[in-house]
């Protein structure tokens, strides 16, 4: 469903992403994990548009969506949850929600059923929901930026390190959401993570990032029990 | 909730009731002129808070729209053209002049705007000052035509007292009203992350130019009923100084707040002429009050009330 194939980008004369190759399929959780500054954030960020590759071809749904604008890469179903979570503190929770569905013109009746979907999964957020972002706790606000990004109605989803600066205990509660979303709705996920041990449960497949290059892949399992990420990524 | 929302209504009615009775009190003309030209700024203030409050980006060039609005309409209303005309003219200019500036510099993310914003002010003061016989150079121009629809038009500062009123209510209504539309909440959004704006699919150029424009319609607007209800107008009070002055009243009143941009603009258009008798040290009060206020209540004179609240509620 998404392919990204040899896939270059630059920041100025840096280059971060040295041709990159990976795909997702349809209803699949896929892994990116690989420590700081291996260029995880990058690859986000290019697929879904603020960024542009240098060369190399990202395929959604069999387009090229390489030169696409982000606001039409959201409207095609591609909804990416950045890092550091970076929900709008000065709107309400609803806003907050509602604003996600800003690619597109949807009718009041299908904005008020999407929130209700959010809802019923976050129960945290409907407790909240007229108070302002900049009051909520960090995995409330983890919680509405994906509740967020469910609102554009994706069929996949990116989720840039979701567990960061979260309590082991709150980690554990995103993580079984994510699982659930993609288990009741079908969604495939994309997920990048420092937090390996967490991504290779429950993703089916990863891919493993070092600088910019990919330097392993296969099912999560298998690489869960490969000796070289036991020591690199999982604390021997 | 309830309660609050009530007492909130209560106030709200007395505070309508005091508005509307202050020309009964106040006979003192100057007093409501006075009172008329903080209206004014008020609603040239809400416009920039749309740009600038709302959507966080910086623009110094508010008072070269109010400044574009006045001038359009007292030239064009004394070559002969009727009232009506003024409003539709006013906005046309200003809208042409944000165009121009905003879709250079809006798409850029830093602050090409607030520079460009500077210039810009700079150019319209200079064609105003050169222009003389348009524009009646540093004199200004005098004995404009005031307002008038089909022959019917307010006399006297009170009744221009009520029509500023309700010309200052519409544009609250309309600033509510579009803060909580989907333009709204991509204004809000693009000023606390752009880039997360943009990821939830947020045309953050397009909500940036638009806060922009509303933004000049609103000075190009205030602009015209200066003119015409002022009935004489000079570069001065629409220069470079004017434009920093408009942006102290958004952040003294409180930036991203309605009714801030009020309180905002009443304070510092009525403050000033209240220290007058101070003579050369008035300007010394006048900048520590502004520094009091802004170190001791950073969001500003509308947010001191809800602080209040909020102490009060947990003293108890
Ligand atoms: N805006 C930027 N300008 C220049 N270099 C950047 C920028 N963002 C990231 N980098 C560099 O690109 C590399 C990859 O960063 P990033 O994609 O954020 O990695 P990760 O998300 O895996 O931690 C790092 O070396 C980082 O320093
Ligand atoms: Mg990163």
């Amino acid at each position: 469903m998404l392919k990204v194939e040899n896939l270059r980008v630059s920041y100025g004369h840096i280059e971060v992403l040295k041709g990159i190759s990976f795909d997702v399929d349809p209803g699949e959780i896929v892994a990116l994990i690989g420590g700081n500054g291996a260029g995880k954030t990058t690859t986000l960020s290019t697929i879904s548009g603020l960024l542009r590759p240098t060369s190399g071809k990202i395929t959604w749904k069999g387009e090229t969506i390489n030169s696409a604008a982000v606001e039409n890469i959201v409207s095609a179903g591609v909804a990416h949850c950045p890092e550091g979570r970076r929900i709008f503190p000065g709107l309400t929770v609803r806003e907050n929600l509602i604003t996600g569905t800003a690619s597109r013109s949807y009718r009041k009746s299908e904005i008020e059923a999407d929130l209700a979907l959010v809802l019923d999964l976050f129960p945290r957020l409907k407790e909240r929901f007229t108070q302002g972002g900049w009051s909520l706790s960090g995995g409330e606000q983890q919680m509405l930026a994906i509740g967020r990004a469910l609102m554009s109605r994706p069929s996949l989803l990116m989720l840039d390190e979701p567990s960061l600066g979260l309590a082991p205990i709150v980690i554990e509660q995103v993580f079984d959401k994510i699982l659930e979303l993609n288990k009741r709705t079908g969604l495939s996920v994309l997920l990048v993570e420092q937090n390996s041990a967490m991504a290779l449960d429950i993703s089916a497949r990863a891919f493993v990032m070092e600088t910019g290059t990919i330097t392993l892949s296969g099912p999560s399992a298998a690489l869960a029990d490969d000796p070289r990420i036991r020591e690199a990524y999982l604390g021997g | 909730m309830k309660t609050s929302r009530l007492k909130t209504r209560i106030a709200l009615a007395l505070f309508a009731i005091a508005v509307l009775t202050i020309p009964l009190a106040a006979r003192d003309g100057y007093i409501i002129q006075l009172l008329n030209i903080a209206m004014l700024n008020a609603i040239v203030v809400l416009g920039l808070n749309f740009a600038t409050g709302w959507t966080g980006q910086i623009n110094f060039g508010q008072a070269a729209f109010y400044g574009l609005g006045a001038y359009t309409t007292a030239i064009a209303t004394k070559a002969g053209l009727p009232w009506i005309s003024t409003p539709f003219l006013a906005v046309a200019v200003v809208v042409a002049a944000s165009l121009v500036l905003g879709l250079p510099t809006l798409r850029l993310r830093t602050y090409y705007l607030a520079m460009t914003t500077i210039g810009f002010g700079e150019i319209v003061r200079l064609i105003i000052v050169h222009w003389e016989p348009v524009t009646g150079g540093t004199s200004g121009l005098r004995a404009i035509p005031g307002i008038s629809l089909f022959g019917f038009g307010p006399q006297g500062q009170i009744q221009h007292y009520y029509v500023l009123i309700a010309v200052l209510a519409v544009a609250v209504l309309v600033a509510v009203r579009i803060r909580h539309s989907a333009l709204g909440r991509a204004m809000i959004a693009t000023k606390d992350s752009e880039i997360a704006a943009e990821q939830s699919g947020v045309d953050t150029t397009r909500t940036k130019l638009l806060a922009f424009i509303i933004g000049a319609i609103y000075a190009g607007l205030a602009g015209c009923l200066y003119a015409s209800s002022i009935r004489f107008i000079s570069p001065d009070s629409f220069s470079g100084i004017q434009a920093v002055l408009l942006m102290t009243m958004l952040i003294v009143g409180g930036m991203g707040s309605i009714a801030g941009c009020i309180i905002g603009a009443a304070a510092l258009t009525l403050l000033p002429e209240a220290l007058r008798f101070l003579g050369q040290w008035y300007l010394v009060l006048y900048g520590l009050g502004v520094i009091v206020v802004i170190v001791l209540a950073p969001g500003g004179l509308a947010s001191i009330a809800s602080t209040i609240r909020l102490r009060l509620a947990g003293a108890r």
